[in-house]
C-alpha cells in the first residue's frame, strides 16, 4: 500500500500524508457535511469525494447516498479495483 | 479515489443519515469540546430527522408534502415534525408502514451494532473464501456458449426476414434482446473481464449498437438500485408510478429523490392502480418502450459524466443509437419490410417478446420488504431483506440469464453470472449462520407473490378511495390525528 512506498519523497507529499493521517472526529465530520462536503468513509479513511462525485462513472447519486456512511461494503462490492488500490487514481 | 482522503476515524463508525435521505447536519464549531462525540447519542440523533423523507432537504418547492411517518424505527411512534405544515392523511397508511417495519424487525437479525458488525465481518470473510474459491474468475467458455446462442436467434431472425416471415422473424429478434441484455449487464458490474473499459465497451456494444438502449443511463440507474434497494422514494426501480406502486408509501405523493420530482399520486395512477395487479403483465410488454425513453433522457439531456474516465461513453453511445437506428430502422423495418402493417406487427412482436425480461427484473424485488430498517442496518442484510432468489433447474439458467441469483448478485453484484449458483451454496451457509432468511421462490410462486403484493396495494387504493368519499360527505377528515 502507499504507506510503505519509496521512503524519500517530497516535501508537499509528506505534507499530503500527514494530512490523510489526521483523525477526525464524528463531529467534526458532521460539521464538514453540513457545510455541504460529501464525505463518506471507506476503511476507516475519511474520503471527501466533492472534487470526484463529477467523474464518478456511476452516476453522482450512488455517492450522495452514501454520505455520512461507511462505505466499506458497498465500494468493494461496486467500483472498479483500480478505484480503491492504486494511490493517486 | 484514495487520493481523496482527507484523514482517517479511529474506532467503529456510526453512519449518518445521508442528506440526499433528509439528514440534518449541524456545524461544527472549533472550539467546543469534542471528547463526548462517540458516547453521546444525542449528536447521532440530531443528524436523523424524524422523518426520513429528504423532501424536506430542499424548501423550494411547494408541491412537495410534508410526511409525518417515517419509515426508519428511529421515530416509532411517529409524530408529526412540529411547526410544519402537514397535510392530513388517513391513518391506516401510517399504521401499514409502521406494521411493516415491526414486521421485518420481528423477522431479521436485531440491529444492534455489535449484531450488525458480526454480520459485516462474516460477509467479508465471505467474500475471501469466494475470492479463493476463484469464483471471481470468468468463465470464458460459458460465455462462449451464450454468444452461439446469439448468433443462432439473430440468425434465424435474419432468415426468416428474408423468407418474408416478419413475424417470426420479430419473434427472434426479440429473443436475441432478451438474451443480450443479461451480457450487458454483467459488463456493467464489470463481471466479465473485470477490466473497466473492456467491460465497458462490450456493453456498449450490446445494449447501444445492438438493442438501441443506453448502457450508461443503465448503470446510474443501477448503481442507486443497488445502494439503496427497495427504498419507496429512493429506488428508481421500484418506482413505476402511475403504473405500479409495490408501496402504499407511494400512495402520499412521494418524491423521487432519483428522479428529483414528485410520483404524483394523480387521478389516471388512481385508476391504474386499482387494477395493477390485472394490468400487470399487459403493460410490461410495453417495457422495452420505456426503457428507449429513459435511454434518450440520459443521452439527450447530457446526465452521463462528462470528465473522467468515463467522458467517453457518451460519444460512443450516442455513435451506437446511430448506427442500431440504422440497422433496426432503416435496413430492417424501412428497406427490408414492403408495408406498415408488417412493419408495426414486426416492431411490437419484437419488443414484446422481450417482456419475460421485465417480469424477471421486476420479480427479484417486488414481492420483497420495502421498509427502511435505517441507516444502522448492514448493507448484506439490507439486501437479502429486499432481494429475493428464484429456484429453477440448472438447464433454465440461460433463459433467466443470472437474475435469478438476484440476491446473491446483490451481495457480491462483480460475481460472474455462471459462478452464481456455485456462490449460491456459500450464502446460504452464511445466511444459516447469521440468521438472515433467504427468499427463494420458484418462478411461478413468485409471481403469484408479486400480484398478490400489486393485489395489496391495489386493496389500498380502493380503501383511500372510500376514505376520500367519505370525508367529502361529511366534511372532515377522517384520518386527522
Amino acid at each position: 500500500m502507499w504507506q510503505n512506498m519509496a521512503e524519500t519523497v517530497s516535501p508537499a507529499v509528506a505534507a499530503a500524508r500527514s494530512r490523510k493521517e489526521t483523525v477526525l472526529s464524528r463531529r467534526q465530520i458532521e460539521g464538514m457535511i453540513a457545510e455541504g462536503r460529501h464525505i463518506f468513509i471507506f476503511e476507516n479513511r475519511v474520503i471527501k469525494a466533492d472534487a470526484w462525485m463529477k467523474f464518478h462513472p456511476g452516476g453522482e447519486k450512488a455517492i450522495q447516498h452514501m454520505v455520512g456512511r461507511d462505505a466499506t461494503d458497498e465500494i468493494n462490492a461496486y467500483a472498479f479495483p483500480s478505484m480503491t488500490c492504486s494511490p493517486d487514481s | 479515489m484514495l487520493s481523496f482522503q482527507i484523514g482517517r476515524i479511529e474506532g467503529r463508525w456510526i453512519n449518518f443519515l445521508p442528506p440526499i435521505q433528509g439528514g440534518r447536519f449541524r456545524p461544527y464549531n472549533k472550539d467546543e469540546d469534542c471528547s463526548e462525540d462517540f458516547s453521546d447519542d444525542s449528536s447521532q440523533e440530531s443528524s436523523r430527522p424524524a422523518s426520513p423523507i429528504f423532501d424536506e432537504a430542499d424548501e423550494n418547492s411547494s408541491v412537495r408534502r410534508r410526511k409525518s411517518t417515517s419509515t426508519t424505527i428511529s421515530s416509532v411512534p411517529s409524530t408529526p415534525p412540529t411547526g410544519e405544515k402537514f397535510e392530513p392523511r388517513p391513518f391506516f397508511l401510517d399504521a401499514r408502514t409502521q406494521e411493516e417495519i415491526i414486521l421485518d424487525i420481528s423477522k431479521y437479525p436485531p440491529l444492534d451494532a455489535a449484531r450488525q458488525e458480526s454480520i459485516r465481518q462474516k460477509y467479508r470473510a465471505l467474500d475471501d473464501r469466494i475470492r479463493a474459491e476463484g469464483l471471481y474468475n470468468c468463465n470464458y467458455f460459458s460465455y462462449f456458449i451464450e454468444c452461439c446462442r446469439y448468433t443462432l436467434f439473430a440468425s434465424l431472425s435474419y432468415y426468416f426476414l428474408r423468407l418474408g416471415w416478419y413475424g417470426t422473424s420479430a419473434f427472434f429478434l426479440g429473443c436475441f434482446w432478451h438474451q443480450l441484455v443479461f451480457t450487458a449487464h454483467d459488463a456493467g458490474h464489470m463481471g466479465i473481464t473485470h477490466d473497466f473499459h473492456v467491460d465497458t465497451v462490450i456493453g456498449i456494444i450490446i445494449a447501444d449498437f445492438l438493442g438501441g438502449l443506453s448502457l450508461g443511463w443503465w448503470k446510474r440507474n443501477h448503481n442507486v438500485h443497488h445502494i439503496v434497494t427497495n427504498s419507496a422514494e429512493h429506488d428508481p426501480d421500484i418506482q413505476h408510478m402511475p403504473f405500479f406502486a409495490i408501496s402504499h408509501r407511494f400512495l402520499t405523493n412521494l418524491f423521487s429523490t432519483y428522479y428529483e420530482r414528485v410520483m404524483k399520486f394523480d387521478a389516471v395512477a388512481q385508476v391504474m392502480l386499482k387494477y395493477q395487479d390485472y394490468l400487470y403483465y399487459p403493460i410490461l410488454l410495453f417495457g422495452r418502450f420505456n426503457l428507449y425513453r429513459l435511454s434518450w433522457e440520459y443521452l439527450l439531456l447530457g446526465q452521463a459524466p462528462k470528465k473522467g474516465p468515463a467522458w467517453w461513453h457518451r460519444w460512443l453511445e450516442l455513435v451506437g443509437q446511430v448506427f442500431f437506428w440504422t440497422w433496426f430502422g432503416y435496413a430492417v423495418l424501412y428497406c427490408s419490410i414492403p408495408d406498415w402493417r408488417n412493419r408495426v406487427l414486426f416492431v411490437l412482436v419484437s419488443h414484446m417478446v422481450t417482456a419475460p425480461l421485465h417480469v424477471q427484473i421486476t420479480l427479484s424485488h417486488f414481492a420483497m420488504s420495502t421498509a427502511d430498517l435505517g441507516v444502522h442496518e448492514s448493507f448484506p442484510q439490507r439486501m437479502l431483506r429486499t432481494t429475493m432468489d428464484v429456484d429453477c433447474p440448472t438447464w433454465l439458467d440461460f433463459f433467466h440469464g443470472g437474475l435469478q441469483f438476484q440476491a446473491i448478485h446483490h451481495l457480491y453484484p462483480r460475481i460472474p453470472r455462471h459462478n452464481l449458483r456455485r456462490t449460491q451454496k456459500l450464502v446460504m451457509e452464511f445466511c444459516r449462520e447469521t440468521g438472515i432468511p433467504y427468499a427463494i421462490f420458484t418462478f411461478v410462486d413468485g409471481n403469484k407473490e408479486v400480484i398478490s403484493r400489486l393485489g395489496d396495494v391495489a386493496k389500498q387504493v380502493r380503501m383511500l378511495e372510500e376514505c376520500r368519499k367519505a370525508c367529502a360527505q361529511q366534511g372532515v377528515f377522517s384520518g386527522h390525528h
